[in-house]
């Protein structure tokens, strides 16, 4: 899977480097000073890096937690990310990421103790508010666990405290070391869905949406707080009929009751990401959609169109879940 | 399109036969050479890193390459424990003298070593574990502002190691050298090829857009403007109708500018928007 590890010198001896470097004895191996010098360097091309991404193996010396948007919340009062790894395993034609960053590699920072002492330092400081963690940011919070263990070894850090709370966004079935363990009630896999019709035609690489309800259910069963994140929204002939198609496939497999929140949001992204991302893809419809750019330079689908799919998915989610785990990203009219 | 550069004579002459590659006539400054469908050049640089950025630069100006076209850098170099004929494949590049570093991706399927390559200024009998040149640098200082890092790639055969000293080497050597290795070789310069064609469809507007504005005056805007739509219609039709034939047929007129990209703009406003299913792996 991986051919070309790069690695920083720095953390040549770091054991969580050594242990990720022996899951893939045959990669050939090249030393950098930093991953700067090889991750988003100019001249790179996200699309044809994503045929063979490489591991780059560093260190995060700063920023290892940063406030989320307000609008990301699920109801904790601080709100922040980290992003222990860059880059996702997948290739969803909508993803921020292909904009973001000029390469596919996949940096994995392996100083996870740094982001643990910056996460627990988090939680003393916010007292009796709620902290929340997002890891799914940048990167699939589960797909490469077997290699990285990331919750492993970031899951201790929330047992006993209940005031804060860790979201592991994926798309991953790759739950083994979930079941393994006892559940935490402070920390939600929240899975993110589109239609079978619109997953089939842009969430390349991830596993089809049956295999991710599957996931979920044994989750759930298993006594994990689980959510359900439909965002982006995409539009496209019978959007309406398909998304209230997987609404009525999602809760006839899990528990409602149970669920921990939902989250919807229309498709969007910053102008230069878009540009970039339509570069790349040309051939690929959904950037040839009715889009239009809001007042904050963020390109979505025009105002009708985008008022119409987030109403009609609100008021078919509400007729599933109670109010209070719904947690849109942006106003519904 | 694909430019193979390599330094010297015995390198490049096995390459040129199996290629097929032809003198282009009119070059000076170094001698070109490129096949008759005009998809793969040749560049022999002489020896020496400068020498190799130069032939780069002069190539990359010839054929007004852009970010399409692939590159190779292809040659003998030493290494202390490969085995003589052995090629293989760079990760890292270092300019020995100026401490300067390139990092190509590796995009394609090789079943090669993958080798970091230290150009030095002057052959070296201190072998190393791993690759020594005179000319890698040069290629990857010249290139880089012109090739993104996963076309431009370095092929090394080695030609010396530790038992085997560079003294030994001579033209006829080094050209079965490279003659043992030309499956590699053309494998490697043909999956350059299918990416680098890749690019080119991704990066060229198009023959629909040839043919719109043949003829006919677009301004700057206006053309950037068809360019868009041009490519949001070849989106939304993935079957294809033409959209040359649609803007001319129903013109009553020869169409302008201003009527071609009107007339599209509907077009694209009012086609559904149908999400196409990947192809099975």
């Amino acid at each position: 899977m991986i051919e070309q590890i790069y690695l920083e010198a720095a953390v040549a001896d770091h054991p969580r480097a050594r242990a990720i470097m022996g899951r893939f004895p045959a990669a050939a191996i090249a030393e950098c000073d930093r991953y700067t010098e090889i991750f988003n360097r100019k001249a790179q091309n996200f699309r044809l890096q994503k045929r063979k991404p490489a591991l780059i193996l560093a260190q995060k010396f700063n920023n290892h937690l940063l406030p989320s948007p307000p609008e990301y919340a699920i109801g904790g009062e601080q709100n922040y990310y980290f992003s222990h790894m860059l880059n996702c395993l997948y290739d969803c034609r909508y993803c921020f990421l292909q904009g973001m960053h000029r390469s596919a590699h996949y940096v994995v920072f392996v100083n996870y103790e740094d982001f643990i002492a910056a996460i627990e330092e988090k939680i003393e400081a916010a007292g009796r508010q709620t902290a929340h963690f997002f890891s799914g940011y940048d990167c699939d919070s589960l797909a490469l666990e077997p290699v990285t263990h990331f919750v492993e070894e970031f899951l201790p850090v929330f047992e006993g405290r209940p005031r804060a709370l860790l979201e592991l966004r994926t798309k991953s079935a790759q739950i083994r070391s979930l079941l393994a363990r006892e559940p935490l009630p402070n920390c939600v896999v929240a899975y993110s869905f589109t239609p079978a019709e619109i997953a089939s035609a842009l969430e390349r690489k991830a596993p089809p949406v049956d295999k991710r309800l599957r996931a979920l259910q044994r989750l759930q069963a298993h006594g994990w707080p689980v959510g359900l994140r439909f965002d982006p929204l995409i539009h496209q002939e019978g959007a309406r009929s398909q998304y209230q198609n997987l609404f009525a496939q999602v809760f006839a497999r899990i528990d409602a009751a149970a669920l921990h929140s939902v989250t919807l949001g229309s498709f969007r992204l910053p102008k230069p990401y878009y540009k970039t991302l339509s570069r790349l893809h040309p051939e690929e419809a959904l950037f040839a959609s009715p889009l239009e750019e809001t007042d904050k330079g963020v390109i979505t689908y025009r105002k009708p169109v985008r008022d119409e799919l987030l109403s009609f998915c609100r008021d078919a989610l509400l007729s599933y879940i109670p109010e209070d785990k719904f947690f849109p990203c942006e106003k519904i009219a | 399109m694909i430019h193979l550069i390599s330094a010297l004579k015995p390198e490049a002459r096995p390459l040129l036969e199996h290629f097929d590659l032809r003198p282009l006539p009119g070059s000076r400054a170094f001698p070109v050479y490129q096949n008759r469908n005009g998809d793969i050049t040749l560049t022999r640089s002489g020896m020496g890193k400068a020498a190799a950025a130069a032939a780069t630069k002069w190539t990359r100006a010839l054929f007004k390459a852009d970010k399409s076209h692939a590159w190779l850098n292809l040659g003998i170099a030493g290494h202390a424990s490969l085995p003589l004929g052995q090629a293989a494949l760079v990760a890292k590049v270092t300019d020995a003298a100026a401490g300067q570093t390139w990092f190509p991706s590796r995009v394609f399927s090789a079943a090669l070593p993958v080798c970091e390559l230290l150009t030095i200024e002057e052959p070296c009998a201190d072998y190393q574990e791993v690759l020594f040149d005179m000319e890698g640098a040069g290629f990857f200082s010249a290139v880089s502002g012109c090739a993104t890092t996963e076309l431009a790639q370095t092929l090394k055969v080695v030609s010396d190691n530790a038992e085997h000293p560079a003294e030994a080497l001579t033209p006829t050597r080094i050209s079965r050298l490279i003659e043992g290795n030309l499956a590699i070789i053309d494998e490697l310069v043909r999956q350059l090829l299918s990416l680098a064609e890749g690019e080119r469809r991704r990066l060229h507007p198009g023959a629909d857009y040839e043919a719109l504005v043949r003829g006919r005056r677009f301004t700057a805007t206006q053309r950037e403007q068809l360019k868009t739509l041009l490519r949001k219609w070849r989106a939304l039709q993935p079957e294809g109708r033409g959209a040359t034939e649609l803007v001319t047929k129903e013109a009553t007129g020869p169409a302008d500018a201003a009527q071609i990209i009107a007339r599209l703009r509907v077009e694209v406003e009012n086609a559904p928007i149908r999400l196409t299913p990947q192809e099975p792996a």
